[in-house]
């Protein structure tokens, strides 16, 4: 299991603070169903939120299993809307629309800050340095397995 | 409708080139001038697509590139630059081999790889030289390292008694292991022909037709100039362990089926393990024993509709993981791959002597595999994820397993069981060892001809 922990640095002018107070207004209705829908599909994701970190970042936290990389073209191509969205207010970063699955990567990466300790079950990031610390009371069992068990 | 002109393409695109020898040379530029000196020199002796090989033309060459070597040739600077270039291909062939995206962990990471001669950034230009003869392939390895050495280019050799790692023609295709190779390719519609479902797509391994702007990138001029008629080519090195998996098939087939003569045991497990027997029959559709008449053991036209639970091929047996066929992919997968499975194509050589019996020489032996796809992440990459952890599939239980011939043991997560099932009976094999060993990757980009010339004379 892994853990996004992607910060998105929010630009602090009026025209992206109204678009964050639509968002988070829009989220229930609009957001929501889509990110549920495309996450179920997944079955990839063991818990996921969005927080509004007092207007400077915006932070989408997840528990994940398997390989970054691979999956985040799936949930580019799932959730086009909503990272188009959330990255519209990031700071210096591309649209999303001109984003290649490569682009949108690197970018992730980039944002996607490391938690403190180390991975107790040998995970490594790309550079094979070990991952940030993640406890799981359900140790190595992916969302997979554990569906299946219940 | 594309229509691609074979005189362009590199022969190794259409065709395997079953040839006795094969020389792998690997060099660094020490500048831009000595690159495109070499390229001049060697470009015109390449091999393309339009050559006939049947009456075994010798030597047959061609030449591959990393993305530092096409760099250092000017051939990016020339078009638009280096930071446009950066963000018009993927990362996934400009970085070295990612080890995490291929598992080579433990033994197998890149640290020990090359035999510690080199690391793979270090090359910039690979030479595939297949021939008929010794002699001839020794001549050619003179010319070749003279050529380098005029040009002050450093050879790259990964032994350390200076010998360049050396293919061979596995003897009726039969690899260490005992297992029979080159029956199944992917059948490519290489004339582009409308309505042709049972064929796969050329633009899977002929870069610069794509239309589909998520992928095979580059996409747009002027890069789609620079890769179009060329294929991406993994070059992955791969040692396998003979002694060891000769004394686990003794061992665990008797444990399994101790009244069943050693022979047969062991040529079921190896069977299991395989998706075909050594000979080559399939065991979707042979599942007792191997046939002896060539005409069933070359047999590649069956899916998997007939064993939908897996009692005649295991799900995870080397095959069903390699080509899926018809099995279904989970959802994920199945949107992850909207035009089908991944398939590369399959160009390698086996190397070293052959070992029989379980006393290890010492001697190193195994496989040079060349994979050629146009988008690594989703062709290459995408397979060797399914060979160490089979979470791809909407059936099988086990989403921790592993290809029990090649997974690497060392991945996280991994599972060391081995499910299958074997003359009405499930079995649950455990304790899976590392029975091959990474040796070095290459990312490399096997170009047009065309592109080649360019490369040589800039600007031209
Ligand atoms: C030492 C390593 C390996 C050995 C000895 C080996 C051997 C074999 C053999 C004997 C076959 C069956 C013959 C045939 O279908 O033509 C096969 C099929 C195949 N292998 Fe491997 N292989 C190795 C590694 C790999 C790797 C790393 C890949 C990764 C992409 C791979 C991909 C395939 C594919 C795509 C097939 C064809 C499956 C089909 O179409 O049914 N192999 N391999």
């Amino acid at each position: 299991m892994h853990a996004l922990n992607l910060t998105i640095p929010i630009k602090q002018d009026a025209a992206t603070k109204e678009k964050l107070a639509k968002i988070a207004a829009d989220f229930p209705t609009v957001y929501q169903p889509k990110i549920d829908a495309a996450l179920r599909k997944s079955k990839l994701v063991h818990f996921a939120r969005v927080v509004n970190v007092h207007g400077l970042f915006l932070q989408v936290i997840t528990e994940y299993d398997g390989d970054h990389k691979a999956y985040t073209k799936f949930f580019q191509d799932e959730l086009p809307d909503v990272f188009a969205a959330l990255f519209s207010l990031a700071d210096g970063a591309p649209s999303f629309g001109d984003l290649s699955a490569d682009d949108f990567y690197e970018l992730s990466k980039h944002m996607n800050l490391r938690s403190l300790g180390n991975s107790t079950i040998g995970e490594t990031d790309d550079k094979g340095n070990p991952e940030g610390y993640l406890f799981s009371a359900y140790e190595r069992r992916t969302v997979e397995d554990i569906l299946k068990k219940l | 409708m594309v229509q691609i002109e074979r005189s362009n393409v590199q022969g190794l695109i259409f065709q395997s080139f079953n040839y006795p020898l094969v020389g792998h040379f690997f060099f660094q530029f020490p500048d831009g001038a000595a690159a495109r000196e070499f390229l001049k020199e060697w470009v015109p002796h390449v091999t393309s697509a339009a050559v006939d090989i049947k009456a075994k033309p010798e030597p047959l060459l061609n030449i591959a590139l990393s993305w530092q070597g096409i760099q250092k040739t000017g051939a990016v600077d020339d078009r638009a630059g280096a930071m446009p270039a950066t963000r018009a291909f993927r990362s996934d062939f400009r970085d070295p081999p990612n080890p995490k995206a291929m598992r080579d962990s433990g033994d197998s990471a890149p640290a020990n790889w090359w035999k510690g001669q080199f690391v793979s950034e270090d090359v910039d230009v690979a030479m595939f030289c297949y021939c008929q003869s010794a002699a001839t392939l020794a001549e050619q390895t003179a010319a070749i390292r003279a050529s380098a050495s005029r040009l002050g280019i450093k050879e790259l050799v990964p032994s350390s008694d200076g010998e360049p790692l050396t293919g061979r023609l596995a003897p009726k295709g039969v690899l260490h292991f005992g297992y029979r190779d080159g029956i199944s390719q992917p059948q490519v519609n290489w004339e582009d022909a409308p309505g042709r479902p049972d064929l796969v797509d050329l633009r899977r391994f002929v870069l610069g037709y794509g239309e589909d702007p998520n992928k095979p990138i580059p996409n747009r001029e002027p890069w789609t100039g620079l890769v179009r008629d060329g294929s991406y080519l993994v070059l992955r090195w791969i040692y396998q362990d003979v002694a060891k998996f000769n004394k686990f098939l003794r061992e665990r087939s008797k444990a399994l089926w101790p009244n069943m003569p050693a022979d047969e045991a062991q040529e079921l497990l190896a069977a299991k393990m395989m998706g075909r027997w050594r000979n080559g029959t399939p065991l979707v559709l042979f599942p007792n024993a191997p046939q002896p008449d060539p005409a069933d053991f070359m047999r590649n036209d069956f899916d998997y509709t007939m064993d939908p639970d897996g009692e005649r091929c295991p799900f995870s047996s080397h095959i069903r993981i390699a080509n899926r066929r018809d099995d279904e992919l989970n959802d994920r997968n199945k949107s992850m791959f909207p035009s089908g499975t991944p398939r590369v194509l399959r160009r390698g050589s086996s190397y070293g002597s052959t070992l029989e019996g379980e006393n290890d020489d010492g001697l190193d032996r195994g496989l040079i595999g060349l994979f050629l796809c146009t988008d690594i992440e989703s062709q290459f990459f995408a397979l060797m994820r399914w060979i160490n952890e089979t979470n791809f599939h909407a059936k099988v239980d086990n989403q921790h397993g592993q290809d029990p011939l090649f997974g690497n043991r060392t991945t996280p997560d991994r599972s060391d069981e081995f499910e299958f099932q074997a003359k009405g009976e499930k079995h649950v094999l455990t304790g899976l060892q590392d029975f091959i060993r990474t040796q070095g990757v290459l990312n490399l980009l096997l170009p047009s001809v065309s592109a080649l010339k360019q490369m040589a004379t800039p600007g031209a």
